[in-house]
């Protein structure tokens, strides 16, 4: 498992930082979808601000934080000493230019932001820098665009690599760059501790010790495996672009959606219910299509980072727990609740979060094509169902950047095909913000509908459309 | 069983070791929401306090209320074992 090592300062990162197991896994996913045509995994995160920040403010924040974390600008290689594929990171003090801010201004907007490039939409702009091509790209790995909305708002764009940071990562180093920005997180800008460490290396244990403890996941891997399932796309990669919407509730809706989640399962863990209730919105668009509603094959990541603490920023520091749900159980929001409950439960108990954190851990030195063709070979084409994840609260304890405040923040998770769909769920201020990312060509513009109508309609237990006027596209 | 606060600081050490292991203080009266605690973490420690004190929760006991601190933890496992041990000797 990914477990940290002694905390290292930014300015001390190694120079050969090699990849964790989650890390290995991407890379994977990655090479998947370069050769299937589909760019590389490049996901997003947006923040959404009461007002225009101060941009010199921001840009500083941004250039000094780049400074500090030559990680930003680390490419991948392998490493001669462990033979793992390794990121290669510039010394401290290179000399590189500094990375920029683009500001851009929605067309019908007073464009009151100077040099900034009109633009009709922040989805329109979020689907510009998705597609850019990989030859393109800026020299960092991550990238920050800033929006000036039609109404007087602003909205950051982070568009990030995924296999640099993950979704977590990317929130803390929102957070750090409201404190290089002197905003504060929860206390003093002078203050607030800087994240713990920038990067963490992986604790040494030996390979017959991780092959003892990953022995309970290759089990349950072969049974799941055995195990005939379908997703939206079907299993053959296919070159596509990747779209997105977003649904965020008002207050009240998500109060409603955590009483429901409270009365199937508990207060305080909500994730089986709304697992649930993104397997019984697929298992609606299989019945549409004249399919069963299961088995379903759903992957649930899960976070690894040391917690109660802020850190590390970079690399994926996720685990994966693996779901089967019968035909039978995904007849009710109810029933499939209680059957991942009953299995989240199982899988704990049975540590498989942590044996499957060793099995990946073992398969980092596999090249990520034969990696890959193994995953791929081993479920006949197919990876999961959908996928699926729930971040919990955006980026907690931050407040406000460079002087805006953040009124809302989500992600927006780049997936592959196969599967060719996904459905995900973040929350910021007692909102929830649903997300449903889909690949082009994968599901029909009557089942992107149908998949929000009746992932709401679970979430809420009540028709979708009865809500929908209180809802934000 | 140990009493409550003898049982709240071997809480506190436990959620330190096996939880919450990069919160900088950790004493039986820290806020665990505030610490970090949060849906995977309680999972966690749910199988901590069955492992080492052998009481098993259910659904109506996570509330925020019991979960707060290690000492309204240690009230509620108090509480349970009791009630456990009762049974039992019924």
């Amino acid at each position: 498992m990914a477990e940290p090592a002694a905390p290292v300062p930014p300015s001390e990162t190694p120079r050969v930082v090699p990849i964790l197991g989650c890390d290995g896994f991407l890379l994977a996913l990655d090479s998947m979808m370069r050769r299937g045509g589909q760019g590389s995994h490049v996901s997003q995160t947006i923040a959404e601000l009461d007002c225009l920040p101060d941009v010199g403010r921001l840009t500083r924040a941004w250039q000094n934080f780049a400074q500090d974390h030559p990680m930003l600008l680390a490419r991948l290689g392998r490493s001669w000493t462990t033979l793992l594929p390794a990121w290669k990171v510039p010394p401290a003090d290179a000399k590189h230019r500094p990375p920029e801010i683009r500001l851009w201004t929605e067309a019908n907007g007073e464009r009151s932001l100077h040099g900034a490039e009109p633009i009709d939409s922040l989805e329109e702009l979020c689907a510009r820098l998705r597609h850019i091509p990989d030859g393109k790209r800026p020299p960092f790995n991550i990238r920050i665009d800033l929006l000036e909305r039609a109404d007087g708002t602003a909205a950051i764009v982070v568009t990030w690599s995924h296999l640099l940071v993950d979704g977590k990562g990317v929130e803390i180093l929102l957070a750090e760059l409201s404190r290089y920005a002197g905003d504060g997180v929860d206390e003093d800008a002078a203050a607030a501790p800087p994240a713990a460490q920038a990067v963490a290396a992986p604790k040494s244990s030996s390979i017959r010790d991780k092959m003892q403890r990953s022995r309970a996941f290759a089990q349950h891997f072969y049974e799941m495996a055995a195990t005939k399932f379908s997703s939206m796309s079907g299993p053959k990669p296919r070159p596509s672009k990747i779209y997105c919407r977003v649904v965020t509730l008002n207050a009240e809706d998500t109060a409603r959606v955590n009483e429901r989640a409270a009365e199937m399962t508990n207060h305080l863990v909500n994730t089986p219910f709304f697992l649930a209730c993104s397997a019984y919105a697929h298992a609606r668009a299989f019945e549409a299509r004249d399919m069963p509603a299961g088995p379903q094959i759903i992957t649930l990541p899960i976070q690894t980072r040391p917690k109660g603490g802020r850190g590390p920023i970079f690399q994926n520091y996720v685990t994966i727990l693996f779901f089967r749900i019968d035909a039978d159980k995904l007849e009710s929001v109810k029933a499939t609740t209680k059957e991942v409950q009953k299995q989240f439960a199982q899988m704990m108990r049975n540590k498989l979060d942590t044996s499957f954190s060793m099995m990946l851990d073992l398969m980092r030195w596999i090249p990520p094509r034969v990696y890959s063709f193994f995953l791929r070979t081993q479920m006949r084409g197919e990876i999961t169902s959908f996928f699926h994840s729930y971040t919990g609260p955006f980026s907690a304890g931050l407040e406000s950047i460079g002087g805006a405040r953040v009124v809302n923040g989500w992600h927006i998770p780049v997936i592959s095909t196969p599967p060719g769909s996904g459905l995900f769920l973040g929350e910021h201020n007692g909102r929830l913000s649903l997300s449903m990312s889909w690949r082009e060509g994968a599901i029909t513009e009557a089942e992107q509908d149908l998949l929000m109508d009746k992932f709401i309609e679970g979430l809420l237990g009540e028709p979708a459309r009865e809500v929908s006027t209180r809802l934000r596209y | 069983m140990k009493d409550q606060a003898a049982l709240a600081v071997e809480l506190t050490e436990l959620i330190r070791e096996n939880v919450l292991e990069a919160a900088e203080e950790l004493t039986p009266e820290t806020n665990l929401f505030d610490a970090g605690l949060d849906s995977m973490a309680i999972m966690q420690l749910l199988l901590v306090i069955e492992e080492n004190f052998g009481v098993m929760l259910d659904g109506a006991d996570l509330t925020r209320d019991n979960f707060g601190t290690a000492t309204d933890l240690a009230g509620l496992i108090h509480e349970r074992a009791a009630a456990q041990e009762s049974a039992g000797d019924g």
